[in-house]
């Protein structure tokens, strides 16, 4: 019965991505997107940080080494674009995420071995872009498009307790997959979305920026 | 009159430690009254001293001033603490003299002969204030105002703006490793604070600069408009089998800007270590080894037998106030 009833959903899918096709060749089924989805947040490394006193030669004496980095995790993010024409759209997201913060001790004078500390924070992203269609590269139903853009990261603890703000700028691109489209009705068609970006962090209180990549998909739909 | 005011004696070794007092405070300085520990500060937001016109080879008079000028201002000018100094003059009266006179001179010692130089105090019993602070720096050393460090002398402004530190209520700071030396000295091998108690050495100038340790350390003591707004405070318990463990030295780690600062874990086992900037640290407890305790605490149920241990959380400051309390359970030895 299950497996009857993947295939029936499989056929219907599939009927959508030829209406689709057909649809976006004539009119853009919508200028108001909608989407809601989930993925993956890549790790990010802030870099080695030594503990240093200072030395009686003048070369610092080093208490122990520490590393710090994000760990990667599991995001959920909202997005609303306005289709300006038909290669054209500007979007805004806001993604929430709970990396766990990470450092690594080691070479401690007094103690061997390494010890890890670790702590999770929320971390909060609102950004926006522009996404590029890029139509003309569709192929197996799936259309390609790029996007890049700017925003706002705030890192919170605990009780909302601050940890870190900060911006950040993202490249990318991805694949939609038209699932539906229509010429009247509310919702005027939906699409399942994947994306992959290169975010490049700078936190206010680091000096070096750095880089976390993120995957995701999410369902799509235009009004 | 009489009866309110206290000598309260903290020898102030930076080359090496002698404590005839009391010193039961942690970062800050004070003394047990009525079964309460009370932290000792000037009250007055300009506090006004007195230097001796005794010159010693290679230090005139003048330059005497001029360098201990220098140094009280090295600790005027941190931004987050407000506390100001004005130099009244030259003066013929010693240092340790109860002459309502802060007076700061050199003094000949020979029988505190790892002693460069020690700060006292007359305060307030009931409230605390500092009402008259006395430097004495010990002659029989070599002194040098060389800007660059002379190899076979102490700076002067080095060892000036550590007694400074104690002149303004703080005690002494534990970030720090030391070795034993043969003689039953310690040689520093490294110093995360002006506040540690034993110099670096001869021709060494890096104690003109304040380290984060010392700011924070003055800041709490006097603290300017935004910092308690701006900064936060770690908070917890260190204890070993479940017990508490009295004298931990408690540092914090920030990640970020490498930044150390610590405080004691007290008889309760509770440590409190104030004017961090917001964000998560390293927390590492360690006991009491690089001098003697006495520099820093009364010795009095104070638990080395512990082994250095991380916390295995990052503890995050929040901003303007405090982290709720957590345990850190250290191994014994």
């Amino acid at each position: 019965m299950n497996f009857r009833r993947l295939i029936w959903v499989a056929f219907v899918m599939a009927l959508g991505v030829g209406r689709a096709e057909a649809q976006t060749a004539s009119q853009p089924a919508g200028r108001l997107e909608v989407s809601f989805g989930a993925g993956w947040l890549g790790g990010a490394s802030f870099g080695e940080q030594p503990a240093d006193l200072r030395g009686a030669s003048g070369s610092p004496y080093r208490l122990f080494e520490s590393e710090t980095s994000l760990r990667g995790t599991g995001l959920f993010e909202a997005r609303a674009g306005f289709a300006l024409t038909r290669r054209y759209t500007v979007e805004g997201r806001a993604a929430m995420s709970k990396p766990e913060l990470q450092a690594v001790v080691s070479s401690d004078a007094e103690v061997a071995g390494s010890f890890t500390a670790v702590e999770s924070i929320d971390q909060y992203i609102f950004d926006a872009g522009v996404l590029v269609r890029l139509d003309e590269l569709e192929s197996f139903g799936l259309k390609p498009f790029a996007i890049g853009g700017f925003g706002y990261v705030r890192q919170l603890h605990g009780d909302q307790q601050l940890v870190e703000t900060g911006h950040l700028f993202y490249v990318g691109g991805g694949v939609t997959c038209p699932l539906f489209s229509r010429a009247q009705g509310f919702i005027r068609s939906g699409s399942i979305r994947g994306d992959l970006r290169l975010n490049v962090l700078s936190l206010d209180l680091d000096e070096d920026s750095r880089s976390q990549g993120s995957v995701s998909a999410s369902l799509v739909l235009t009004f | 009159m009489t009866s309110r005011r206290l000598r309260v004696w903290f020898a102030i070794a930076v080359f090496a430690m002698a404590l005839p007092g009391t010193a039961d405070a942690y970062i800050h300085l004070g003394f047990d009254t009525g079964g309460q520990t009370r932290a000792i500060k000037w009250t007055a937001s300009r506090v006004r001293w007195w230097a001796n016109t005794r010159g010693v080879p290679g230090v005139s008079s003048l330059q005497f001033q001029s360098e201990l000028a220098q140094a009280f201002m090295t600790w005027e000018n941190v931004p987050t603490a407000s506390i100001a100094f004005e130099f009244a003059g030259f003066t013929a009266a010693a240092p340790f003299e109860d002459d309502d006179l802060s007076v700061l001179g050199f003094e000949s010692e020979p029988d505190m002969d790892r002693v460069l130089g020690a700060t006292s105090f007359i305060v307030d019993v009931f409230s605390g204030t500092i009402i008259e602070s006395d430097i004495f720096f010990n002659s029989i050393f070599p002194w040098s105002v060389s800007a660059t460090g002379d190899p076979n002398r102490f700076d002067l402004r080095s060892v000036a703006t550590h007694e400074i530190g104690h002149f303004l209520g703080l005690g002494h700071s534990a970030i720090g490793e030391t070795e034993m030396r043969p003689d039953g000295g310690r040689r520093v091998l490294g110093s995360g604070a002006v506040m540690f108690p034993i110099s670096l050495g001869r021709g060494v100038v890096a104690d003109r600069v304040l380290q984060p340790d010392d700011i924070a350390g003055v800041s709490d003591l006097y603290p300017d408009g935004g910092f308690r707004d701006d900064t936060g405070i770690v908070a917890g318990r260190v204890r070993v089998d479940n017990a508490p463990v009295n004298g931990a030295h408690v540092v914090a780690f920030n990640p970020q800007t490498g930044a150390l600062i610590g405080n004691f874990s007290l008889a309760d086992s509770s440590f409190r270590i104030a004017g961090l900037s917001p964000g998560p640290y390293v927390i590492r407890v360690e006991p009491i080894d690089d001098a003697d305790i006495d520099s820093f605490l009364d010795p009095q149920g104070v638990n080395v037998n512990f082994q250095v241990t991380f916390h295995p959380r990052l503890i995050v400051a929040p901003r303007g106030g405090s982290t709720a309390s957590f345990d850190v359970t250290v191994p014994a030895k």
